[in-house]
């Protein structure tokens, strides 16, 4: 099938459509390039005014931040430096070496009358780096036990004081309180408040 | 008077409008991507008398309605814009062909060659001889039809005769007819067009002139055998009689003895014509039928009757016509 199409469109009117067309054409790629052109613009007036910023904050840091402030911030963080580190050399120095003896004679001063001790257990454990503590012994009374239970937790040297085990035994036709006590005696240096720092010597504070 | 049918490629895929003459209305149709979108009717819409600024008005305004200003259009013109006539010419190449036929034209019909816009088709080749069917239009004329379309926001493609588009519409559409022998007979209210196709090739082109929208407009009641040949002897029922009686010579002329037509197919401003359809097949004994467009579409819009022919004609692709037989 081959209908013929015949057209009659006069040569005018078809000047006048290519001419409307290529005018559509015209102003709709003026309208994209005018689009385009602002979209660019604005770009463009944002990269500006981000890269003044940039720039302003920039020259604003150099001046506050110029190479003598930065000299003298070095020298002053060098000096508090070195302060920090005599400061922990004395601190060093203050604190006593802890010793096994030490800690049995501090058990020993703290040790009310009635009590005596049985046995004495002394380890070193390496983390943390500590003694651990434990003690064999019997009371009178358990009031007795109390009292050197709170001596022990209330030295600065001892630490996690607990009673473990307690049961009422004969003793030399004698009803006593047979206990352990197991505590621990951190060797690791602490920093403290000055105030804080003591020698223990058996008083409660 | 004018009415004006216009299929329109929209932005979405193309717009076209196609004019016909000779009724007091405008008709459009708004097809997309191959489908039918909408049919409208623009009453008193005259394109070259006073009346042709409201028309250009209501154009426009329904140009801005569906949202299709600066398409593409095709426009259809009906058969009071353009004079018809075969020729039968010694047998040369195409070149000469056109060159022969638009001399022809300019003999035949005294045009002047400045303002006359002169086509033609090449018909079937007979002994030796070439027939060229010569259609010519008054430029002015034409030039005035797409210049309100322009101004209406519209942009006109090409320019066609209704009743070639209504013809390749029925090609398109009725699968039958591209595969035989066939007639159809477009009708306006004062130009009928009877055009001869065999396998889709164009054989014969005819107009004729006459007071076609009275004779439909008016129904007879004539039966077949009541039909008076004498044209004088009747008042309104001769109209149809001669219609037949030239079909029939037409036929005649092109056809010969040796085959005739399996079908005439009627499209236009005919109505349901009854009367036309039994004068036609009484006369020229062959079966005929009132195109209707109802499926001729594929879209949301169905346009019915034989009228809207010729704006699915422009509209339509081959491409749509065998989408829409598939679906069928």
């Amino acid at each position: 099938m081959s209908v013929p199409v015949l057209n009659f469109l006069p040569a005018t009117v078809h000047r006048e459509v290519r001419y409307r067309r290529a005018r559509r054409r015209t102003v709709l790629l003026m309208g994209l390039m005018l689009a385009l052109s602002m979209g660019a613009g604005l770009h463009s007036w944002n990269s500006a005014r981000h890269a003044s910023a940039v720039r302003r904050v920039s020259t604003q840091l150099a001046e506050r931040t110029d190479d003598q402030t930065l000299s003298e911030t070095e020298r002053h963080l060098a000096s508090e430096a070195d302060d920090l580190e005599r400061a922990l050399q004395v601190t060093d120095g203050l604190v006593p070496t802890i010793s096994t003896s030490n800690v049995i004679a501090t058990i020993t001063r703290l040790l009310p009358e009635q009590v005596s001790l049985q046995g004495v257990r002394i380890e070193f454990e390496e983390a943390p780096r500590q003694f651990q503590v434990l003690l064999k012994g019997c009371a009178s009374s358990g009031d007795t036990l109390g009292d050197f239970e709170r001596k022990l937790a209330s030295c600065p040297m001892f630490s996690g004081v607990t009673l473990s085990e307690r049961r009422t035994v004969e003793w030399l036709g004698r009803r006593v309180d047979e206990f352990t006590v197991s505590l621990q005696v951190p060797l690791d240096v602490q920093i403290r408040a000055p105030a804080a720092l003591q020698v223990a010597s058996g008083e409660t504070r | 008077m004018y009415a004006i049918s216009t299929k329109l490629l929209t932005r979405k895929g193309s717009v076209a409008i196609e004019v016909d003459s000779g009724g007091s209305k405008a008709a459009l149709v708004l097809a997309a991507r191959g489908t039918l979108e909408s049919c409208v009717d623009l009453p008193g819409c005259d394109l070259e008398s006073a009346g042709s600024n409201a028309c250009r008005r209501a154009l426009a305004d329904w140009v801005q309605r569906a949202g299709v200003a600066g398409a593409r259009c095709r426009l259809v013109l009906g058969g009071t814009f353009f004079r018809v006539d075969t020729a039968s010419l010694p047998a040369m190449d195409d070149r000469e062909l056109a060159s022969s036929a638009r001399f022809e034209a300019m003999d035949r019909f005294g045009l002047d060659e400045e303002h006359a816009i002169i086509q033609h088709i090449a018909l079937a080749s007979t002994s030796g001889r070439r027939s060229v069917a010569i259609l010519a239009a008054s430029g002015d004329r034409v030039r005035r039809a797409a210049q309100i379309v322009l101004e209406a926001g519209l942009m006109p493609e090409s320019i066609e005769y209704a009743a070639l588009s209504a013809a390749r519409g029925v090609l398109l559409w009725e699968s039958a007819a591209e595969r035989e022998l066939v007639a159809m007979l477009h009708v306006e209210p004062s130009v009928a067009t009877i055009s001869i196709w065999r396998d889709g090739e164009l054989q014969h082109l005819r107009s004729l002139t006459g007071d076609w929208s009275s004779a439909a407009s008016v129904s007879v009641p004539n039966q077949i055998d009541e039909i008076t040949l004498e044209p004088m002897a009747a008042d309104v029922g001769w109209r149809w009689s001669a219609m037949a009686e030239e079909t029939l010579r037409t036929l005649r002329q092109s056809c010969g003895e040796s085959a005739w037509p399996k079908r005439i197919f009627i499209t236009g401003c005919v109505g349901d014509a009854p009367d036309l359809v039994r004068a036609l097949s009484g006369v020229c004994a062959v079966p005929t039928a009132v195109v209707d467009c109802a499926d001729w579409s594929l879209g949301s819009a169905q346009c019915r009757g034989a009228g809207w022919a010729t704006l699915l004609g422009t509209a339509a692709t081959p491409e749509d016509a065998s989408v829409a037989r598939r679906v069928a």
